[in-house]
């Protein structure tokens, strides 16, 4: 078979493409960066090199249009709908049913579990569902006294599952579906492919509850360990202490100034303001803040007692926070403190908390420290906080966190049933083809506006910057890719690479290949750019478009193998104290399970064999 | 001249127009539900009644394409690259060098502050502009004991005066330009009617320099009243004071709960704490804080007398707000309190600022109290507030208030010249016509980011839903209008009304429509609307495209009259406490003044007598 050499446009886009697909595969740049990038070099270099297309030229304007594209209106009204339900608290029965039965029968409750997460997630964006998942499973594993490990990250990749499901399952999805309707394929309707998708889904389900929490080592929750916790204190000077009748800057010199004095008491209820040059006397109660070791080491070098409240510290008496607890806070998608400096989160100030240790996966939890407070926060780093119930519950609503403290308290407003209501005859309207979704899902933003179910602040915190980038610019791409010939070179290369192989292969490979750019790469990315190729090879080999573009689109979705592979994978990392390398062990069977499931599902109700 | 009735659809789509006007003009709902109501109303319209148009039928995902729009695409970027001058301190500069001419010579400094708001206007977002200028003019004032009255409402209107000038001037320009060029008008180059409006312009400014000054009032500046200042002051028990000997829970019971004792000083250095239950002794100092009236009202309650610090308070020792001072600070359009109740807001918490009254024109300033805890913060809003400088500052950093303390100082920082140099670029290559302004400009952001000008939060900060949502549903009505004859109908009924009449009148009242509108409704919403409108009467009247189309831009930029016409005009009025009434006084002969100047100037240049 001959491959046409591509014209010089072409090739500059194929080579945009892959430096694209590299950039997004670096850490250090953000991905909105890189999309916005891939942009302005498109409308630069085809003003400055203009492309005769078959149909016109191509206009720079033109790679704009993904913004306005009706695939991304409809992921960011859907979006904005489903933090509606969050913020309502309409999915709280569900938790709340989910927590009844896990106390009740834990044995199929795992199984409960993940269908329920999946099936939900075939409708509502999966970063919700996971975020009232999360706290509900640690604290089920909390009370039952047993690891979180072997749930976590099951749940997980349920969700990613439900995803494929539908057309509104994930936004990949929805980009797919529409740029095939585009290129002027039948539009699929929205169970379309809920039979293989199902099928394959539940052989995956299986997989999830009875194979995959075995796979997984015990891991220790990201921070069990309390060593570093904060304690208040009084340090009583014994009258030999060497520090009587010496000032209190002399005491705070002999601890190398790590003594904070907080108040001094001198006999019941007198106070003395803690001046440098206060001379102390024994007996004299110095109350200080700081960890056990810190405190013991305090006591040692300034000859006192260590006293918690009215008693020595000794086995019965244990220094006490004062009614603090400790908690892990998990830094949310939504939250303002993304992209701050921990010293200028003022966690204190805002929200009452005692920032104790930060959790990011791949690297060692980092204890409080001069270079500590400048490191940026970011989705899904856990933080170790102490703090008051009160100033816990206040973080809970504030929605900057997602407090992992195993309790299942959920926002609870009035208008739950009104969201809820909303978001089913979004679906319902769009399921029964009365209304494109993206239309429906517009309607249900409007309405949930209108009805106080969520206000613009929030709707507009419901939106990401970066999938709207993600997806406008890919949108783009795909389509300089199409329209300069890119995409036939691509799919012609493919051609000839699986050239007389049988049309079941040739499926299952671009379906392998999709599942392996999603799992470095942007799903998004890789979903736009695959649809037109997918499009073409059918075409070249005379065969139903449908199954090729379904390839891609599961394909597409199967993210399951890396954290890095979809947001929520990286939430459940760092909630779930996983590494690496359990995501590869669990996620890649799983991988390799509903590739060929669906691949066989796939050639069988197409006939392909 | 008969006017044929337009079908069904576009009787549909006028009412909807008229709705949504009178909508944009209504306060209480928010200018972004007005305008997502229109989008789901035309999508979810034309999906049921679809519509063949001259050209096939109407898709309505077609209704979406105004955010992909490339208007909107400019006007966003824009946006964010002025508010990146803005973080970086780039102009600082102008500021610095305005401030030094204001101390040498006040007489001409007015004209050059005027001319230099202006110049800069017809480059960058107002917005900005005018936040700088705001308390560079208050400091002015300040200096040299005058009201600001005469100075704020002159510049901000000069603001509109200069983004008149070019293409990018003002968003309005942005979409008039790109609609006329969507409708097969020659596109307009960035300085195409710089003849017009600069001359227009010029003598504006001699209006504002001169006559305007004279025409205002001296309005008091909006809070100079220290009433509910708050102060920290001891209460000292005298030996016969009725709470000797009795408990602190007594003594606050006497003053109906309203005593907060911040601590109890019992001698030199000793200090009891504040437990409910403390018994008081004649010569206990309670510290507490409070406004003077309040606490006068305390010591007499509590027999006792008012110290501030080591002295009873007198004329020569008053109360002193420990380095305290007051200062108003207004919020901002990248606030992030926008839209938060000021008991959310956490001022003291955040900020360490003490609230003490919100000022928001139009009606009586209130004072804290349980109500206005539920005040939604707007653009506009002036708080007074008491803080120390160093929380000012700050303040200041945050971005999220404008500090009115009549201060020039600007964050400066070592990007500014780098900022200044990308616009400046993105200007220049938009000018040449090496690029469009949407891709010089969408290149402007990348290099931002790429050079940590700015960072993704800021960019996220400077963009506001609502413009997107305006400008993407004006789109979207102006298509619709266009599309189903509703415009061609409205461009007739106008030449009926104006049947006979030379083209001068025709023109000129074509201007007065968009300028009366755009001072009730949405300037972008006009001016979207009025282009097709103004390209149909020019073909029915066989006259040139071009005077109308600038006829519909100009008019759209006349926003003078009303403080709520343009988002810098609520700023103004709130920082200069100017009243409803000021804004016609003043704006009214210069919208009449550039009305006929401009209608002039355009029936000269295009010969149309």
């Amino acid at each position: 078979m001959h491959i046409v050499v591509p014209e010089a446009h072409a090739i500059a886009v194929l080579i945009l493409t892959a430096l694209a697909l590299f950039l997004f595969t670096r850490e250090r740049i953000p991905l909105e960066t890189t999309s916005v990038f891939v942009m302005v070099a498109l409308a630069v270099g085809f003003k400055l090199f203009p492309f005769q297309a078959f149909d016109g030229p191509i206009n720079p304007s033109d790679f704009f249009h993904g913004f306005g594209h009706k695939a991304l209106v409809a992921v960011c009204a859907l979006m904005i709908c489903g933090h509606g339900l969050v913020r309502t608290g309409a999915l709280e029965p569900i938790g709340r049913y989910l927590a009844k039965l896990w106390r009740r029968s834990p044995g199929v409750s795992l199984l409960a579990t993940l269908l329920i997460t999946a099936a939900m997630s075939a409708f509502i964006n999966n970063t919700p569902i996971v975020v009232m998942m999360l706290p509900l499973l640690i604290g089920v594993a909390v009370r039952n006294n047993v690891s979180p490990t072997g749930l976590l990250l099951p749940m997980g990749l349920a969700s990613l599952v439900g995803g494929i499901c539908t057309t509104i399952g994930t936004s990949t999805n929805l980009l797919v579906v529409s740029v095939a309707e585009d290129m002027g394929v039948a539009p699929f309707a929205m169970f379309d492919f809920l039979l293989p998708a199902g099928v394959a889904g539940l052989l995956g389900i299986v997989y999830l509850w009875q194979i995959a929490p075995r796979m997984l080592p015990e891991r220790r929750p990201p921070m069990d360990d309390a060593s570093s916790r904060i304690f208040t204190a009084q340090l009583v000077l014994k009258p030999d202490s060497p520090l009587v009748g010496q000032t209190l800057a002399a005491a705070i010199d002999r601890s190398d100034g790590s003594l904070r004095v907080e108040k001094i008491q001198r006999g019941p209820r007198t106070f003395i303001s803690p001046l440098p040059d206060v001379v102390l006397r024994g007996g004299d109660r110095i109350s200080t803040s700081d960890t056990p070791a810190q405190l013991q080491e305090l006591a040692h070098m300034l000859g006192a007692t260590l006293y918690s409240g009215h008693h020595p510290v000794d086995e019965q008496h244990p220094l006490k926070g004062s009614g603090e607890q400790l908690a892990e806070v998990a830094v949310t998608a939504a939250s303002k403190l993304r992209g701050a400096r921990l010293n200028e989160a003022r966690l204190k100030l805002r929200y009452g908390l005692q920032f104790l240790a930060l959790h990011r996966a791949e690297r060692e939890s980092s204890r409080r420290s001069a270079d500590i407070d400048e490191v940026v926060l970011q989705v899904g780093d856990v933080l170790l906080v102490q703090a008051s119930p009160d100033a816990l519950r206040g973080c809970k609503a504030s929605a900057d966190f997602l407090v992992l403290d195993g309790s299942t308290a959920l926002p609870r407003t009035r208008k739950a049933p009104l969201a809820l209501g909303i978001m089913v005859v979004v679906v319902g309207t769009a399921a029964v083809g009365l209304l494109p979704i993206e239309i429906s899902a517009f309607a249900g933003f409007l309405v949930m506006i209108a009805s106080g179910c969520l206000s613009w602040r929030e709707a507009t915190r419901a939106l990401s910057a970066q999938v709207i980038l993600i997806v406008a610019s890919s949108l783009a791409l795909g389509m300089a890719l199409m329209k300069t010939g890119g995409a036939t070179f691509l799919a012609q290369v493919f051609l000839a690479a699986t050239f007389g192989l049988p049309p079941t292969i040739v499926l299952g490979g671009l379906m392998l290949l999709m599942a392996l750019l999603t799992n470095v790469v942007s799903n998004n990315a890789a979903a736009v750019i695959g649809t037109p190729i997918a499009i073409e090879i059918a075409g070249e080999l005379g065969l139903p478009v449908e199954p090729f573009v379904l390839g891609v689109l599961f394909g597409a979705n199967l993210s399951f193998a890396t954290p890095i592979a979809y947001k929520t994978n990286l939430l459940v990392m760092n909630a779930g104290g996983y590494k690496f390398n359990d995501f590869v062990k669990v996620g890649t069977p799983l991988m390799v399970l509903m590739w060929l499931a669906l691949t066989a599902l796939l050639v069988y109700s197409y006939q392909l064999y | 001249m008969d006017i044929p009735l337009p079908e069904a659809h576009a009787i549909a789509v006028l009412v909807l127009t008229g709705a949504a006007l009178f909508l944009f003009s209504r306060d209480q709902i928010p200018l972004h539900t007005t305008s997502l109501f229109v989008m789901v109303a035309l999508a979810i319209g034309f999906t049921l009644f679809p519509f063949q148009a001259a050209d096939g039928e109407l898709d309505v995902a077609d209704f979406f394409y105004g955010f992909g729009h490339k208007a909107l695409v400019a006007v966003c970027a824009l946006m964010v690259c002025g508010h990146s001058l803005v973080r970086t301190g780039a102009l600082e500069p102008v500021g610095r060098y305005l401030a030094k001419l204001w101390r040498r010579s006040p007489a001409v400094s007015l004209l050059a502050t005027l001319l230099a708001t202006a110049a800069l206007s017809a480059f960058i977002n107002n917005t900005p502009i005018v936040v700088m200028m705001l308390p560079l003019l208050i400091g002015v004032a300040v200096r040299n004991n005058t009201s600001p009255t005469g100075l704020l409402l002159p510049m901000g209107l000069a603001s509109l005066v200069g983004g008149i000038c070019t293409t990018i001037g003002t968003s309005t320009n942005l979409l008039v330009v790109a609609v006329a060029e969507d409708m097969g008008v020659a596109p307009f180059q960035m300085f195409d009617f710089l003849l017009p409006a600069g001359i227009a312009g010029l003598v504006a400014i001699l209006y504002l320099w001169q006559i305007a000054p004279r025409m205002l009032p001296q309005r008091r500046p909006p809070m100079e009243n220290v009433a509910s200042r708050i102060f920290t002051g001891q209460l000292v028990l005298n030996p016969d004071s009725p709470v000797v000997g009795r408990t602190l829970a007594h003594a606050i019971d006497r003053t109906e709960g309203a005593l907060q004792a911040e601590k109890i000083q019992r001698e030199q250095g000793v200090f009891v704490t504040t437990l409910p239950d403390v018994v008081l002794r004649a010569g206990d100092r309670i510290t507490t804080s409070d406004t003077p009236d309040q606490l006068r009202e305390f010591s007499r309650l509590l027999g006792s007398t008012l110290y501030s610090g080591q002295h009873p308070v007198d004329d020569e020792h008053p109360l002193s707000g420990a380095g305290q001072k007051l200062a108003e600070v207004a919020i901002t359009t990248a606030s992030r309190l926008l839209g938060t109740r000021l008991n959310q807001a956490q001022l003291q918490r955040r900020y360490g600022i003490q609230f003490l009254a919100l000022h928001r024109a139009e009606r009586e300033e209130s004072r804290r109290s349980r109500a206005i805890d539920e005040v939604e913060l707007q653009v506009g809003d002036v708080l007074l507030v008491q803080a120390t400088p160093q929380d000012l500052l700050t303040c200041k950093a945050s971005g999220d208030f404008l500090v009115l303390d009549g201060s020039t100082e600007l964050p400066h920082t070592r990007k500014a010249p780098l900022a200044l140099t990308i616009m400046v670029a993105v200007i220049v290559t938009a000018a040449a016509g090496v690029m469009p302004i949407a891709v010089s400009a969408l290149a402007g952001v990348m290099l931002m980011i790429a050079t940590g000008c700015l960072n993704w939060r800021d960019v996220t900060g400077a963009l506001s839903a609502q413009v997107i949502l305006i400008v993407a549903s004006s789109l979207a009505l102006g298509m619709a209008l266009m599309k189903t004859g509703g415009a061609a109908f409205l461009a007739q009924a106008f030449l009926v009304a104006t049947f006979g009449m030379p083209p001068v009148i025709v023109l000129a009242g074509l201007m007065l429509l968009m300028a009366m509108l755009t001072n009730v409704v949405s300037n972008n919403a006009a001016a979207v609307i009025g282009t097709p409108i103004a390209i149909e009467i020019a073909g029915e009247l066989g006259l040139p495209v071009e005077p109308f189309v600038l006829g519909v831009l100009f008019g759209a930029n006349l926003s003078f009259v009303t403080p709520m016409a343009y988002q810098t005009n609520l700023l103004v009025m709130n920082a200069g406490g100017y009243k409803f009434n000021d804004f016609v006084r003043v704006g009214l002969p210069l919208m009449v003044l550039m009305w006929v100047a401009l209608t002039g100037l355009l029936v000269y240049s295009y010969q149309l007598y």
